[in-house]
């Protein structure tokens, strides 16, 4: 819940950018999920994870099993870091951006 | 749990609300005492050893790894070493990797020797992952996948954290051979939240932040 404020700044400043934050959304409750995205600003796509919440198909393909979990990846869609957060985030999507200018 | 919020929300006063929360959820270091005092009592039979366990799968840090170390000294024969065996899965010394070998060869119980050969394949799968490319990084990557597949033939049903070893070890697989730093991202196929359907790779030519989150 604390991310919300980090992910909203990061797709702001992106904007325009080849970027986007996508998600994999595991709640259970997708109707309750509606006033969250309203009230918290929640712009970026995520894709719903089903009923069975935290236990649905793609996070249990994905070997999800702490929340959040991060991966980033480069504009071919290879996969180039896992797990960072906050600046650590920032840096490593600036850097994958600047190399596509390369 | 949700009997517990209703009581712990209408509940004003500060000091009652503290109260209400240690009577139903206490607090695991205050009884450590006791099972400390019930290993020495016990020391050398199951009782002994089911009271470290005890100490170390509620506690963290270095109480529980001083503990986990003291089960394996004292208690290498126990089939109670089960509930451990995932500590040593994510521990990076070397001692770690010792015992889950000898465990995995010489425990007398089946579910022993299976979360040892688990949890040592996850461990030297960390280990690759600090080690720089070469021969010796391809190694540890070649034994973890292996024990990952010995888990599968020889371990497949044995109950592992509400599942069994078998679907463990496959998810990890998975991860091992599909999901590490420089390969492809698999695709994902799916609908988002108004129900409209894409695809992970509509976005290739994108950076992409993939993040697995929940509003909790």
């Amino acid at each position: 819940m604390a991310m919300y404020p980090h992910e909203r700044s990061l797709v702001k400043r992106l904007a325009g950018e080849p970027f986007a934050l996508i998600g994999v959304n595991s709640d259970k409750d997708l109707e309750a999920l509606q006033d969250v995205l309203l009230e918290e600003n929640i712009t970026w796509r995520s894709f719903w994870n089903g009923p069975e919440g935290t236990s649905g198909p793609i996070s249990t393909q994905w070997n999800v099993r702490g929340w959040p979990t991060i991966y980033i990846l480069d504009h071919e869609g290879k996969i180039r870091f896992k797990g960072p957060r906050g600046k650590a985030m920032d840096k490593a999507v600036d850097k994958l951006l600047a190399e596509m200018k390369e | 749990m949700a009997k517990f919020m209703a009581a712990y929300q209408a509940e004003q006063d500060e000091a009652k609300r503290n109260k209400l929360l240690e009577e139903t959820y206490p607090n695991p270091t205050d009884y450590v005492p006791r099972f400390r005092a019930l290993a020495a009592q016990f020391k050398g039979t199951e009782a002994g050893a089911g009271a470290l366990v005890w100490i170390a799968t509620k506690l963290y840090g270095d109480t529980q790894e001083a503990t986990v170390d003291e089960l394996l000294r004292d208690y290498k024969d126990s089939p109670l070493l089960e509930q451990v065996m995932h500590f040593l899965g994510q521990r990076e010394d070397d001692e770690s990797r010792v015992h889950l070998r000898s465990l995995l060869a010489d425990s007398p119980h089946r579910n022993v020797q299976a979360g040892a050969c688990h949890a040592l394949a996850l461990n030297l799968r960390g280990l690759a992952a600090d080690t720089k490319r070469g021969e010796q990084k391809e190694a540890l990557i070649a034994e973890s996948r292996a024990l990952f597949m010995r888990v599968q033939n020889d371990f497949d049903d044995v109950p592992y954290h509400g599942r069994t070893l078998g679907e463990a070890a496959r998810a990890e697989l998975f991860e091992s051979d599909r999901l590490q730093i420089g390969m492809l991202a698999p695709d994902i196929e799916g609908a988002d939240l108004n129900g409209v359907a894409f695809k992970l790779s509509d976005y290739r030519g994108k950076v992409v932040v993939l993040d697995f989150w929940g509003n909790w």
